[in-house]
């Protein structure tokens, strides 16, 4: 869906957390302290490669180093090597569990994919953040505040790929080393965490902040590549030297959804009541949706946002069995979305549809709306994280379960995986020339990535809306895709902006 | 029609909750004359702990409630008046409010340490029981949550209207001696109604949190309206509570029903209480001046002329020194601390020197911020025009609670906040929805200030020189006249002296430093937004002024320090945010008495250390220059104010301590 | 028209009624006295007539006014001065500095005329106090702050003066030379209306004396008709298990031990 829906509610999710008023912690990603200390390690890059030919898979556990836990954020600074590169390392760091067969990809799938490299010569070691042997990349994403562990995930998809990478490649000879930076849900914190990877890294790298206008000004300055999973603020979205895997152009939204529900619920979406949380960038978000559905056919009869810190949501609910509404969108945090709910099934209302973005699409969401959540439908620009069919996806899950064993996948950790293979895909095709400027004329050419059917196609470069998406159903604590093919495509709503 | 009559039903369930709330926080405060701004809090922790017995532990559901209501909440509501809020009613209004900001803040920490974030559900009573009233369907839950508050209403009537000792109870906020008198035992009186205060708290938290959520702040957060009933009452009237408490709930309801969804009147909808809050507060008639409050907090000594201008000058030697060795990621930080320190000082004028309690500091700086950014001068004229700007805002709140007392202007501070966070920040013609302005960095005579080191070393200059201006001030006239104020309202009242309009002055100036340090917070960050003065960030920000000693200039450098910090240390071990908020917060419940904070031990400690190891050492180095001789004749100014002996000015090592501090933190990032 | 009415006063709190229809006058140039049991209602009189205290019903006039709705401050512009029972001195303060802020309000922040050292030492020195110039206000001892309060009240020039038992924490010779000050100060034109536990002192210096209990003025008169009041006898006998004291001095005897006194306050009234 359109930059709003997911940037959107992220941005939302976050605003209401930081406003202190937010229903609890969110995201499954978070961690105990103690299983990630026996994740990945921060041994040294040695060079060797052992499963380098990917044979190895087992021997590839991200070594954990037990004298150097990394917590990530337990020193901001702290350089976290995407994973181990050594044999040595697989002792003790095998909680990942099952990497059988999952941790090494090839073809589209290798750390490099299927873009030819660049020829390694003039490969300038004296720039920001280069060594001999290493490329320093920063990831600034929000792990403690309001909310501990918010966009952990973000950091812990860019870890996991920096470690897939590291274990069979690199890149003119060097590999990747992760600054994991901590933006703390604040904008001054994101602007240091950006001061930092200007001074000490090339580029950064799957970042994700709910105030992540902070640091746009210092990257754009500083002239520092800035790929990150999302970008949720127009500073950020408008600084020069910043892209995101998640496109967003604002006002572009995307018609193959709507037009999907004119046709599986013509009836019902004549009557579709629209609700906000009244945070962050929901209301505009929410009064673009509104006139691009319309547009496409939806008839909106209530539209009407929600105080963060409203508990008690029985008068939306009255409402809306006044105006005999069957359709029901809703745009806000997870948790949120539980109390409406509730407040629905108390009042006995049934709409035909329960229609959320893929905030919702979170473990954390499923457990704790238990029966509420039967039947209710999220609108994603993810593949499944459980689509195994999807090698990437499955190379995500196991890289992601090594570097944080137990850790849950998410959109923000697809998208900052995404991120990193971007980044690497790109360097790897520049070789020797790869500069921070050759990087960004790069990027700016990027168009329909998706990470290897990771995610609907993104056209990096142009920073627009992507126009796909997926229709999936929870039941029984499942989710399952309801609409046909892989994603539903078409043209856009350009509402300006 | 019948929706009418639903959203009427609605409504009554959250007055109920409300009035269950509010019934307590009249309870503590009519007997013990304390304000539990923890209230809520209270309930958090209870609802909490009802989640643990009946959720995580199995325990029946009956057995839980009773466990938690009737055993848990009155043994802490015992402890609390026992060991927390004791005498506290005798106290300057200040010292009880911090104490409680204490409490809030400390058991929202506390909550987190015990209970981390995960998904928790607390089901409603009896989830499958509803009744149909015509189009609306009432569970179980919300009956039991009204029929509770009648009950509560009803019980607390008769306790304090037709017993002996709850008259005496109700005598007691007016007039405490009374209660003795009386022959009650205000102790024992103290802890019966704490006990019983905090049990309401309980159950106002249990029977919210299956709607709410189990959540560290929204359950907290949420009994702040009901302050505003409780307002209504004065805090002295039941009835009136509780007709407040509906009436509340009833306004909110239609609110959300029937205001439009669009333009400003929407914004409205969500700060329903805070206006109404603001409003009771505005009706209330004119308050009377308390007497027998206990006087003469010990002051931190002010340091002379030549002390305050050498440890200025070595202050700012040493952010001279960072300017040019740290690296900007760094210097950022240290451009945070000193906003947050030129912050604590608009704060040791109000609470240090005035004795009033601002919940809301943090708002009248993004005042600044915004009157910069928006003024587009990013010059000393755009500076000074933002900082009166906030000044006149500053000013501007303190009006309409002119007649009023201590209390009540701490709390339309925090309602003001409330209302900037939710309608003027968010406005277009301030930072916009979600939004943010750019604001340039200062230029001085022409001359930009564009390195990091360079601005940050500027902002270090401007805290100096309030640093300055503030020790000045309060060696006149003025500055006699705020302490005075402090120490004995009753006094200065009955001397002649007008206080009202002397206090709008002191907010208005107190709003004022801090909207200097708001504007120049701008500049240092070059995007500024409303997210950067979350109103809700006021309160830690005045617990660690308290905690680091908010009478004196030093402990507002360091507490500017520790704040900044903060978040830096949790980033370390995010579980450790809960654990610094909890010490935060109980530090402050115990240095709410003594407002001098960890800055007067340090002023203790050093004159230990320069009676005892100075001479020695200084005899070891007989030409160490000028030391001695200071010393010796340099440190009484003589001009009549001086109000602690000579030996006792003599606070070498604080600009020691601050270098540590700082060093401390570029330690932990370096 | 004397100078300050008291007229049938009532203040309750909640259910208790601290003064019950209470109405007194103080005459200008003299001493009058304020007496009766502790929780008899005297402070809360106090209280009312400078404004601390708003009345439930009732009128107090000063000065030819009606000040029942007035703010303290203004009252005290018009020349009321008051000290209180429970110490009000600026604590953190110095003596010198009580004094001078006291000056500072009285001639105005905005005032030409700025208080000099020897202004202040003049009061000092009219109460007594001088040797405790430079000492903090709240390491003094209790007669001595209260000497304070009287000399900040001197600052203001007041037309009356409302004293809270203000010989209380002095010694015999410093209660001596207190009664002499409020005679001189009486002599002066200055109306002193004084609640006191001292009966030597009160039946020393007093024109006329007041006793109020439960809220109630239950006599009014000369010193001598006071000492010889059945009523007065009884309220204070009435309770002589607890207030042995006061009914003594009454008799005419002499106890400085009398701060410990309680008495039961009426019953709370439902």
């Amino acid at each position: 869906m359109a930059r709003p829906s997911r940037d959107r509610t992220a941005g939302v999710r976050l605003l209401a957390v930081a406003t202190l008023t937010l229903a609890l912690a969110a995201c499954g990603s978070q961690l105990e302290p103690g299983d990630v200390r026996t994740a990945g390690g921060t041994t040294a890059v040695d060079g060797t490669v052992p499963g380098a030919d990917g044979a190895v898979p087992g021997a590839v556990v991200p070594g954990a180093d037990p004298g150097a836990p990394d917590v990530p954020g337990t020193d901001p600074g702290a350089t976290t090597p995407g994973g181990s590169t050594g044999g040595t390392g697989s002792t003790g760091g095998d909680a990942g569990g099952d990497t059988e067969g999952d941790s090494t990809g090839t073809g589209e799938n290798a750390p490099t994919g299927t873009t030819e490299a660049g020829s390694c010569e003039g490969f300038d070691n004296d720039q920001t953040g280069v060594t001999a042997d290493t490329i320093t990349i920063a990831n600034a994403s929000d792990i403690s505040g309001p909310v501990p562990g918010i966009f952990e995930s973000a950091q812990l998809g860019t870890r996991a790929f920096a470690a897939y990478f590291n274990s069979t490649e690199e890149l003119c000879g060097h590999k990747l080393e992760v600054l994991a930076l901590d933006s703390r849900a604040d904008a001054g914190s994101d602007q240091q965490a950006y001061q930092r990877a200007c001074d000490e890294t090339f580029a950064a790298v799957g970042s994700q902040s709910a105030f992540d206008f902070g640091g746009a000004g210092t990257a754009q300055a500083c002239g520092l590549p800035d790929l990150r999973a999302y970008s949720l603020s127009t500073d950020r979205t408008n600084c020069t030297t910043c892209y995101a895997a998640y496109g967003v152009r604002p006002g572009q939204v995307p018609n193959a959804m709507p037009q999907f529900w004119v046709k599986k619920e013509p009836d019902a979406v004549e009557h579709v009541a629209m609700l906000y949380v009244n945070a962050g960038a929901a209301p505009e978000n929410a009064s673009a949706f509104r006139k691009a559905w319309e547009a496409n056919g939806w008839n909106v009869d209530i539209f009407q946002g929600i105080d963060v810190s409203e508990f008690n949501y029985a008068p939306y609910v009255q409402q809306m069995k006044d105006a005999g509404i069957e359709f029901v969108n809703y745009i806000g945090p997870y948790q949120f979305t539980v109390k409406l709910q509730q407040a629905m099934a108390q009042q006995g209302f049934t709409p035909k549809v329960f229609l959320q973005d893929a905030t919702i699409y979170d473990s954390a969401y499923v457990e704790q709306a238990g029966e509420l959540g039967n039947g209710v439908y999220a609108y994603s620009q993810t593949n499944l994280f459980d689509d195994f069919s999807i090698a990437e996806m499955k190379l995500y899950r196991a890289w992601l379960d090594q570097v944080s064993p137990g850790a849950e996948p998410n959109i923000y950790g697809v998208y900052a995986w995404s991120a990193a293979r971007l980044f690497v895909e790109e360097a790897t095709k520049l070789g020797g020339k790869l500069t921070r400027k050759t990087l960004l004329a790069a990027l700016a050419e990027v168009r329909d990535w998706t990470a290897n059917g990771m995610h609907v196609p993104q056209d990096v470069g142009a920073k627009t809306t992507a126009n796909c998406a997926s229709v999936i159903q929870l039941d029984g604590g499942t989710w399952s895709k309801v609409s046909p093919g892989e994603f539903l495509c078409g043209s856009m709503s350009n509402l300006g902006s | 029609m019948s929706s009418f009559i639903s959203f009427t039903i609605f409504g009554l369930v959250s007055g109920a909750a409300y009035a269950i709330a509010a019934s307590g926080l009249v309870l503590t405060y009519t007997t013990t004359r304390v304000f539990n701004i923890a209230h809520g809090a209270f309930g958090m922790v209870l609802a909490f702990v009802f989640w643990d017995f009946s959720e995580r532990q199995g325990l029946p559901l009956w057995f839980s409630l009773v466990l938690v209501l009737l055993v848990v909440a009155p043994a802490a509501g015992w402890f609390v008046s026992r060991f927390v809020t004791k005498g506290l009613g005798e106290a300057p209004v200040s010292s009880s409010l911090v104490v409680t900001v204490g409490l809030f803040v400390g058991l929202i920490g506390l909550a987190q340490q015990i209970w981390p974030p995960e998904a928790r559900f607390v089901p409603p009573f009896f989830p499958e029981t509803s009744f149909q009233l015509g189009d609306t369907f009432v569970t179980a839950h919300q009956l039991i949550t009204i029929l509770s508050s009648i009950v509560v209403a009803v019980l607390l009537y008769v306790l304090l209207n037709r017993t002996r000792i709850g008259t005496a109870m109700r005598a007691s906020v007016d007039n405490p001696e009374l209660l003795k008198l009386f022959g009650g035992r205000p102790e024992r009186v103290a802890s019966l109604s704490w006990a019983i205060g905090i049990s309401l708290a309980g159950l106002g938290g249990v029977l919210l949190v299956s709607v709410v959520g189990l959540d560290y702040y929204a359950l907290t957060l949420l009994v702040i309206n009901a302050y505003a009933a409780a307002m209504l009452g004065r805090l002295k009237s039941l009835p009136l509570t509780f007709v407040g408490a509906m009436g509340l709930g009833l306004l909110t309801s239609y609110a959300s029903a029937y205001l439009p969804t669009e333009g400003l009147l929407n914004s409205v909808r969500n700060v329903v209480p805070a206006l109404f809050l603001f409003a009771v507060i505005i009706i209330l008639p004119q308050a009377q001046l308390r007497i027998g409050q206990v006087k003469g907090i010990v002051s931190a000594p002010l340091p002379s002329l030549g002390k305050a201008v050498g440890w200025g000058l070595g202050l700012l030697a040493f952010v001279g020194l960072l300017a040019g060795s740290s690296s900007q990621a760094n210097l950022l930080l240290v451009g945070t601390a000193a906003t947050y320190a030129i912050v604590m000082l608009s704060l040791v004028l109000l609470t240090g020197y005035g004795g009033h309690v601002s919940l809301a500091q943090l708002t009248f700086a993004g005042v600044g911020a915004l009157a910069y950014a928006k003024l587009e001068q990013p010059n000393l004229y755009g500076l000074v025009l933002s900082a009166l700007i906030a000044a006149a805002v500053g000013g501007l709140v303190a009006l309409p609670v002119l007649r009023l007392t201590g209390l009540y202007l701490a709390l339309s501070t925090l309602a003001f906040a409330s209302i900037m966070d939710k309608m003027i920040f968010q406005a277009d013609f301030a930072f916009g929805f979600n939004g943010t302005l750019p604001a340039g960095r200062l230029s001085i005579l022409g001359n930009a200030i564009t390195s990091t080191g360079g601005y940050v070393f500027a902002m270090s200059v401007f805290l100096v020189l309030v640093a300055w201006g503030l020790l000045l001030l309060r060696r006149g006239v003025l500055g006699r006249m705020l302490i005075a104020m402090r120490d004995s309202p009753a006094a200065c009242g009955t001397l002649g002296l007008d206080m009202r309009w002397f206090r709008v002055g002191l907010f208005g100036m107190s709003a004022g430093i801090a909207g200097l340090a708001g504007a120049l917070f701008a500049g240092l960050r070059g995007t500024i937004g409303s997210a950067d003065f979350q109103s809700f960030n006021s309160l830690p920000l005045l617990l660690l002024a308290v905690v680091f000693g908010v009478t004196s200039v030093t402990g507002a450098v360091l507490g500017g320090t520790g704040l900044m910090l903060l978040p830096v240390l949790s980033s370390g071990d995010p579980q450790l945010g809960g654990l610094l908020f909890a010490l935060i917060g109980f530090g402050a419940v115990f240095a709410g008495r003594d407002p001098n904070g960890l800055a007067n031990l340090i002023f203790r400690g050093g004159h230990l250390i320069e009676s005892r190891v100075a001479p020695q050492v200084m005899s070891r180095l007989p030409d160490l220059p000028g030391r001695g001789r200071r010393r010796a004749d340099g440190d009484s100014p003589g001009d009549g104010s001086v109000e602690v002996p000579l030996s006792q000015l003599t606070h070498e090592p604080v600009p020691a301590g601050n270098e540590k501090e700082v060093g401390a933190h570029v330690a932990a990032r370096g | 028209m004397s100078l300050l009415e008291v007229d049938d006063v009532v203040v309750q709190f909640g259910g208790v009624t601290a003064v019950n229809h209470a109405s007194f006058v103080a005459e200008a140039g003299r001493i009058t006295g304020l007496i009766g049991p502790n929780g008899a209602g005297k402070t809360t009189c106090f209280n009312v007539i400078s404004g601390l205290q708003k009345p439930t019903r009732g009128k107090v006039r000063f000065d030819g006014k009606t000040v029942t709705n007035m703010p303290v401050h203004r009252r005290s512009k018009r020349g009321m001065g008051r000290t209180f029972q429970r110490l009000e001195a600026f604590g953190s303060l110095t003596v010198r500095e009580n004094v001078r802020v006291a000056l500072d309000i009285h001639r105005g922040l905005l005032g030409l005329v700025k208080p000099g050292a020897a202004d202040i030492d003049a009061l000092l020195e009219r109460v007594g106090i001088s040797a405790y110039a430079g000492e903090r206000a709240d390491s003094i001892p209790t007669g001595t702050a209260r000497l304070l309060e009287l000399a900040r009240c001197l600052a203001g020039e007041p037309k009356l003066l409302l004293l809270d038992e203000p010989s209380s924490g002095l010694d015999e010779s410093e209660t001596d030379a207190f009664g002499d000050l409020l005679k001189e100060l009486a002599a002066s034109g200055c109306g002193i209306l004084m609640v006191e536990h001292d009966m030597d002192l009160v039946m020393a210096v007093c024109d006329e004396i007041h006793v109020l209990d439960f809220g109630s003025v239950i006599a009014s008169g000369l010193p001598a008709m006071i000492r010889n009041d059945p009523k007065v006898q009884k309220a204070y006998l009435g309770y002589s298990d607890e207030a042995p004291d006061e009914s003594a001095a009454l008799a005419g005897m002499h106890d400085s031990t009398h701060d410990t006194t309680v008495l039961p306050v009426v019953g709370a009234h439902s």
